[in-house]
């Protein structure tokens, strides 16, 4: 018995080691991380790669891999006073991604593509420029150097005229948990664009707020892997909207502004059905004649139920999931305002993307 | 496989550890000979084909000066194994230098470095002379000598484990729980030095290699946490190797004790590594006369076991001035400064420190022209600021580690552990505070690893 009393320390490391051991084996494997959104590793075949592949599904199946990945992300805040876990940021329940150091060769190769774009089909059209400061711009301690990165961007895109809405925005117009913005208090910022554009802004009076949930974890919360509260997604609607058709144009359906059978993955694909590379939307409201084509990332999902106002046609197009090839055939820039509307997430990280 | 990976946690240790204690004492030399090679063969398959070779030679040669012990059968052993290393490490060193020298373009071979070869050529090499000396006998069983080279807990990164530290072990040991409950604590502390010291540390150190907005005090920030992440990666994989084998029953040597206290390149590597400065001082030093010489022959000596202590590390010139550089040290330390060193334990540990950090900027610098930049940017050459807001960005997110690390770096905790264990109620303490630490810390390891944190292998150029 005093053995027993002296060894029950080992005896309870032993335990916890062959639970975990025991543990890998029968919990079942799952095929996709929520928290992550991602596919995870599944067991592999055998072959001469089969120990490094092993491990990578081991670190991928691990059981209660959340749990694990929360101690992780807590011991780097709270016991080792990190700054950042994997890049990712929190302060007052803001999190966010580090985005650091300015990339020159990002944003060289986000204008020379869109220069390229111009000159082959924007030369009878008026084109516009504007910058989303990524959410880290207001509250980040390290942050790139958005004054150069902005001015590079006008440099490299002489033939746009430049709308600056960073005045516009502040922390709180973004969720929480996620990068992109609240449709719901934009307003200003839109309005900004629509002056720039040279149209009539809008009021907030001929929209109404709606709630669509309260259970939005956006992406920073399955990557932060801290329990932060979950966001509320509210949009926007007016019959104006309501009479518009929306349509993918790769799939040729009629979809919506409010896609909820998109969000069941990640609750922004709520807006305008999510990752979608072209999509019209026509405004039988609309000035006849009067066309908005928005060169746009996902931030122009809730965008754009703002600037459909006064536009027969809006198009939205998203180049990360189309060819420039294609462009010509499917879209008609001729006297149309052409807005280029990108984040600094992706000005400063896209040489994956466009080539 | 490394130590510090799910798989090596969580599948092979636990399997290994309970089918060894499963089967009977006659096979238990047999399931770690089996699991040595099937954990050498996980990451690189192909190079368990060398392994195999290195023991059959090993072996032959081992049976062969163990029957004749003739000079230049020992010189042939030596040559092969030396060539062996040569070979695979050091090829394309030559090959390079050689180009260089003559202007010539002889195409590199580009050949992988087998895993911890340099540290079982190093055991294999000891055993062959060993044997020759009549130190000890050959081994006959094959799968015995076998389990001395491929032996999984020392394999990749040491101790230098000679066979006479462990010759009667092979035959028999001791095996008890409190020999693993001890070995598994000791593991897990080195497991914990391993991934939430060392790997932070190297992710601080890569933080400021890819860093655009650098400064001097950034600079001395890398050389500091290159200093101590190299110290908390070694002897933490010392300790889960020296943990490993108390659990399988065999005492491996220590190989760290607390370097960084040291106050005299001297002192320091009686502290830093010691089962290599033990293998060179053993193997070369002594048989090229050591002390017992001429003043110069005494210097040349020290010179050629340090340029070879650097040569081991790794196939570039930035290894070998490394180890020049302690040779100097220990020359200057040896004829002149050793006298003054006694005098001010904190000037000589200052003296120490700097030289030690300097050291280990030109281990990790991406060849000569790297260290010349490495150190250009220690000293603010080239107009670089003092401090940046980068800088001071990665400083306040890595000062707790910093301070950390720097208090682990001494003997403090176990100390006060010490001390408290001398009291009974700080005993009591100290028997339930323990576990709950360590279970703490594998569950932390765990969660590093489950996250895929950083965690580099800094021993692929050994």
């Amino acid at each position: 018995m005093k053995k027993f009393v002296k060894n029950i320390g080992i005896f309870a490391i032993i335990l916890v080691w062959l639970l975990l051991s025991v543990a890998i084996w029968i919990v079942p494997d799952k095929a996709y991380s929520d928290a992550e959104r991602r596919n995870l590793a599944k067991f592999p075949n055998f072959s001469t790669e089969f120990g490094d592949d092993f491990d990578g599904y081991l670190q991928d199946q691990f059981p209660l891999r959340e749990k694990f990945r929360s101690l992780k992300a807590m011991s780097e805040y709270y016991l080792w006073g990190k700054k950042d876990n994997n890049g990712i940021f929190v302060k007052d329940g803001y999190a966010a991604k580090l985005v650091y150091p300015y990339s020159q060769a990002d944003t060289d190769n986000f204008t020379g593509y869109f220069s390229r774009i111009y000159q082959n089909h924007l030369q009878n059209s008026n084109v516009y420029l504007s910058v989303i400061p990524d959410k880290g711009y207001f509250y980040a301690d390290m942050k790139m150097d958005y004054e150069q990165a902005v001015s590079d961007l006008r440099a490299g895109m002489p033939f746009a005229t430049y709308i600056d809405i960073f005045p516009t925005l502040t922390r709180e117009n973004y969720y929480r948990t996620d990068t992109h913005w609240k449709q719901e208090t934009i307003i200003d910022t839109a309005n900004t664009l629509r002056k720039g554009l040279g149209v009539k802004t809008v009021s907030q009076a001929d929209y109404s707020v709606k709630l669509y949930t309260e259970e939005f974890s956006g992406v920073y919360l399955g990557q932060s892997a801290l329990p932060l509260k979950k966001d509320t997604i509210w949009y926007i609607e007016s019959d104006m909207l309501k009479n518009c058709t929306v349509k993918d144009v790769a799939t040729d359906k009629i979809v919506s502004f409010w896609t909820p059978e998109a969000a069941d993955k990640d609750g922004y694909n709520f807006f305008l059905g999510g990752s979608l590379p072209l999509i019209e939307i026509t405004n039988p409201a609309g000035e006849e004649g009067k066309e908005l084509v928005l060169f746009r990332d996902s931030f122009s999902s809730s965008l754009g139920a703002w600037m459909v106002d006064g536009y027969s046609k809006v198009t939205l197009v998203d180049m990360r999931y189309m060819s420039a090839q294609m462009l010509g055939g499917l879209v008609d820039f001729d006297g149309a305002d052409v807005l280029f509307i990108y984040s600094t997430l992706l000005t400063n990280q896209n040489r994956g993307l466009f080539k | 496989m490394l130590f510090s990976s799910l798989t090596f946690l969580y599948v092979f240790l636990p399997l290994v550890i309970i089918l060894y204690f499963v089967v009977p004492k006659g096979w238990k030399n047999s399931i770690l000979l089996l699991f040595s090679l099937l954990f050498y063969a996980w990451g690189e398959p192909k190079m368990i084909l060398l392994m195999v070779a290195v023991i059959l030679c090993g072996y032959i040669f081992g049976l062969l000066l163990g029957k004749f012990p003739k000079k230049w059968l020992i010189a042939l052993s030596v040559a092969i194994f030396l060539g062996i290393l040569g070979f695979f490490k050091y090829c394309d060193f030559f090959i390079d230098n050689f180009n260089a020298v003559t202007g010539l373009s002889i195409p590199l071979l580009r050949i992988a470095l087998p895993l911890g070869i340099s540290f079982y050529t190093f055991q294999v090499l000891s055993y062959e002379i060993d044997v020759y000396r009549g130190s000890v006998p050959a081994q006959k069983n094959i799968i015995d000598f076998a389990m001395f080279v491929a032996l999984f807990p020392q394999l990749v990164a040491g101790p230098i484990v000679r066979y006479s530290d462990i010759a009667s072990q092979m035959k028999e040991r001791e095996h008890s729980m409190e020999r693993v409950s001890a070995g598994l604590k000791r593991f897990i502390y080195g497991l914990g030095k391993k991934v939430l010291i060392s790997n932070a540390l190297g992710a601080f150190v890569n933080a400021f290699r890819a860093s655009t907005d650098s400064s001097v005090l950034f600079y001395w920030l890398y050389a500091a946490a290159f200093t101590l992440q190299i110290y908390f990666d070694f002897s933490g994989y010392s300790d889960m190797a020296i943990g490993l084998g108390k659990v399988f029953g065999f005492d491996f040597p220590e190989n760290f004790d607390y370097p960084y206290l040291s106050k005299s390149a001297t002192e320091f590597w009686r502290r830093w590594h010691k089962t290599l400065g033990g293998w060179f001082r053993d193997y070369v030093y002594i048989p090229l006369g050591g002390n017992r010489v001429k003043p110069l022959r005494h210097v040349l000596n020290i010179a050629v076991v340090w340029f070879l202590t650097g040569f081991w590390h790794g196939a570039d010139w930035t290894f070998i001035l490394w180890g020049l550089l302690f040779a100097v040290l220990l020359i200057v330390e040896k004829f002149w400064l050793g006298k003054y060193l006694n005098k001010s334990k904190v000037l000589s540990h200052i003296y120490l420190m700097f030289f030690v950090v300097m050291s280990f900027v030109l281990f990790n610098a991406e060849g000569v022209s790297g260290a010349i930049a490495d150190f250009a940017g220690l000293f603010g050459a080239g107009g670089l600021p003092a401090c940046s807001a980068e800088t001071l960005y990665y400083l306040r997110s890595y000062l707790v580690l910093f301070l950390v690390s720097i208090v682990a770096a001494t003997p403090l905790a176990k100390n006060l552990a010490k001390k408290a264990n001398g009291t009974k109620v700080g005993h009591a303490i100290c028997a339930v505070a323990e576990p709950i630490l360590l279970i703490a810390m594998l569950l932390s390891v765990t969660a590093y690893l489950v996250d895929g944190s950083f965690n580099p292998f800094l021993y692929f150029r050994f």
